[in-house]
């Protein structure tokens, strides 16, 4: 499968599931994300995918964004702790829907594909960037340039 | 008397976002029951009656396609319309779910105005709907 139209289609998958689902309008950035780019700690979630090709997205955000996140689906007010404390299953939710409209945009319908279950882990930048980094990835930036980023790892093989 | 509902998803985000557009739709809504999988929706069904059950495709225990195998071998539930929520768009899947009695899907995300009028597919156009014609 061709990366760049992987890419194109991750890209736009994200910046309007984050529109439609959040409210947060972001642009791609072509920064390469570091240890600067997230001061604190790093969620990580990652969503596994077989058909005619297997492998998982991955989303890697902020612990403030993702609260922020948490806050914008459930409709909550800013700051509220039992909204911000939800804020793992709603990135998980985020890559669900991510990872369905990126299949949809990139294969049009012509595959059946399987999701997994979005599983989510808080790590430093440090280990982050020591992990694997896929040529499928896209950095967006929010309004306040704050990094988000995506990426799709595949596997050899399929179903 | 509003509609009472069933949803059912393993995420609890989702069933809140799913929640809250009900209530945006103007469509009057009874009460709202929430399950996290498959089983737990039985439970609820052997004991409420629901008018119609939104689900989630992929969850733990017993996942929406099972429950919906189920709820169209039980004579008590086989007329309760389903409505998918997913995040699969492929139309083969659907199409697949509904040769099997799923009446409607909603793709995540959606805005209240799409629920409201899946809704209004399934059950009709509700009387004194202001909405309506």
């Amino acid at each position: 499968m061709d990366r760049d139209t992987l890419r194109s289609a991750l890209e736009a998958a994200t910046r309007q599931v984050l529109e439609e689902a959040a409210f947060l309008f972001t642009e791609p950035s072509t920064e390469p994300i570091d240890k600067a780019s997230w001061p604190g700690s790093v969620i990580q979630v990652q969503l596994a995918f077989t058909g005619p090709i297997r492998g998982h997205f991955m989303l890697a955000a902020s612990p403030e964004l993702c609260s922020s996140l948490a806050v914008e689906m459930l409709g909550a007010e800013p700051g509220e702790p039992e909204a911000e404390a939800q804020f793992e299953d709603a990135v998980g939710e985020i890559l669900n829907m991510v990872a369905g409209l990126t299949l949809d945009q990139a294969i049009q319908g012509k595959a059946l594909w399987e999701l997994g279950v979005p599983e989510a882990r808080s790590m430093s930048p440090g280990e982050y960037l020591s992990g694997p980094r896929s040529d499928v990835r896209v950095r967006l930036d929010t309004d306040e340039e704050e990094p988000v980023e995506v990426a799709i790892f595949i596997e050899e093989g399929g179903r | 008397m509003g509609y009472d509902i069933l949803v059912v998803d393993d995420s609890a985000v989702t069933r809140k976002v799913v929640i809250r557009a009900l209530s945006m739709t103007g469509l009057e809504v009874g009460v709202v029951h929430e399950a996290e999988d498959g089983l737990e929706a039985l439970a609820v069904l052997d004991n409420e009656w629901i008018d119609i059950v939104f689900a989630d495709l992929n969850m733990p225990r017993m996942d929406g396609v099972e429950l919906i195998g189920k709820m169209a071998e039980d004579d008590r539930l086989e007329s309760t319309p389903v409505i998918v929520i997913t995040s699969d768009r492929n139309e083969l899947r659907l199409a697949e779910l509904k040769a099997q009695g799923v009446r409607a899907h909603l793709n995540k995300p959606f805005r209240p105005e799409t629920l409201r009028e899946v809704m209004t597919q399934v059950l009709g156009a509700p009387e004194g709907d202001e909405h309506g014609s």
